[in-house]
């Protein structure tokens, strides 16, 4: 078995992509539009920018890569059978991680509402809610699924299916990590 | 089994299949006939946005209010054969399931709502098209409820397209009923079905009910899954089960 694992191969089952490459394709869409949107208004943009927690942004981008981590440690482990123990506890300690992004983006949000910001304040706000908003979706399925992969990890026997379920499953994970650091850097970082 | 029996059960198995067929076709055509009479005939794809005055939105109705009626009729006409489509896949998803099919019925029933989740804004903005200069104030008002309606309800169909992704993914036959991925498609669609409930919150940009995310990416994911789910319906499931090829793994 061993050779076969140390092969190169596509991570996960072929089908994980459509919804990946579907969802990549989304935001892509959305921070093109929001790119437009700002080149319209440029100091609308950079004054708003300002308003913006970067100590929370930054925060939460340690939290995911912290968390997409773990992940990555817990499907080296589900490949290899001497280390499979350690693949449910992994994956759990990621959803732990995953889930501090949450709260800390619940106080972001709490911060911006108790100053009298809300989407309908300008369109820099209304973008930063939507896509800030539907990351947010994305991390609460995300952590959803990790639950999900915690038990398949906890099978003593795992399938190919399985195994191949556990790494599509993982490979959303690291679409949701690698979005957020795609808008940090659009929306908190960029002037 | 007597041969009489066995007669029986091929005959049935017979119309089954057609019959599902059909019905599977009735997703495209729905589809097709929903955006023939919105589109094309009515020009509400998507319907006048949000941040129009009270002045343009009575002037659309006064000025094309027939064809907004009568396209909202045909779109009715059309969002109906989605009940079909829907039992088809309940069938299917009990293939995967067994007897008891709890995935496959609540499928079924949020696919009923869906098709009344049509029905109302539709039945709405024909009423808002039916006298629209009597009281420009209600049609305008009556136009952002329908509106509104329409695009805030997605969570039905988001729901069936979840259920219909956990049925694929827990599929055990060596031969499954539906390609997984068109389980992992599922997700991807009722996650873009989503941004829509959210349309209330905003006048204008992409969450609005005529924005790029709230109204395009929904009906675009609203057809893509349509026509995948049928697709798969008649190249795969339909004729798996008449060839009687789904076995399960011992």
């Amino acid at each position: 078995m061993l050779p076969a694992v140390m092969e190169r191969h596509v991570p996960g089952e072929p089908g994980i992509w459509v919804l990946l490459f579907g969802d990549m394709l989304v935001f892509t869409v959305l921070f093109t539009v929001f790119l437009h949107e700002r080149g319209a208004k440029p100091e609308l943009f950079a004054h708003s920018q300002a308003a913006l927690n970067r100590a929370l942004g930054a925060t939460n981008t340690l939290v995911l890569l912290t968390s997409s981590l773990l992940v990555v440690l817990a499907s080296h482990a589900m490949r290899r059978p001497p280390l499979r123990h350690f693949a449910r506890r992994l994956t759990l300690g990621g959803a732990l991680v995953g889930a501090c992004f949450v709260v800390i983006k619940g106080f972001e949000y709490h911060e911006k509402i108790a100053a009298g910001i809300a989407p309908s304040t300008n369109e820099f706000f209304m973008y930063y809610f939507v896509l800030t908003g539907l990351h947010l979706a994305h991390v609460i399925i995300g952590l959803a699924v990790l639950v999900v992969l915690s038990t398949v990890a906890g099978n003593s026997g795992p399938t190919r299916t399985h195994i191949a379920f556990f790494e599509g499953g993982a490979c959303f994970w690291h679409m949701v990590d690698f979005l957020w650091i795609v808008i940090f850097s659009l929306i908190f970082l960029v002037r | 089994m007597t041969e009489n029996d066995v007669v029986n059960s091929c005959a049935s198995s017979g119309a089954s299949a057609a019959n599902q067929r059909l019905m599977a076709y009735c997703g495209v055509t729905s589809l097709v006939v929903l955006l023939i009479g919105m589109w094309a005939i009515a020009g509400f794809v998507p319907p006048p946005g949000p941040n129009k005055s009270l002045e343009e939105i009575v002037a659309v109705y006064a000025d094309h209010g027939a064809r907004i009626r009568f396209g909202l009729i045909v779109a009715c006409a059309g969002v109906t054969l989605l009940g079909p489509w829907t039992a088809t896949i309940a069938i299917q998803m009990r293939r995967v399931e067994g007897e008891f099919a709890p995935l496959a019925l609540t499928q079924a029933m949020l696919g009923a709502v869906l098709i009344v989740e049509f029905y109302v804004p539709s039945a709405m903005w024909m009423a808002a098209a039916f006298r629209p200069e009597v009281d420009p104030a209600f049609t305008y008002r009556l136009h952002d409820l329908a509106s509104i309606t329409f695009v805030a309800l997605p969570w039905s169909a988001a729901l069936q397209a979840i259920l219909l992704a956990i049925a694929i993914l827990q599929d055990k036959h060596d031969q499954p009923v539906f390609p997984r991925w068109l389980g992992y498609l599922s997700l991807w669609a009722a996650i873009s079905f989503l941004p829509g409930a959210f349309n209330s919150l905003a006048k204008t940009g992409v969450i609005a009910w005529n924005g790029v995310l709230a109204w395009w990416l929904g009906l675009i994911a609203f057809g893509i899954w349509i026509l995948a789910v049928s697709f798969c319906l008649l190249r795969d499931a339909i004729p798996h089960q008449e060839a009687g090829q789904a076995q399960v793994r011992p």
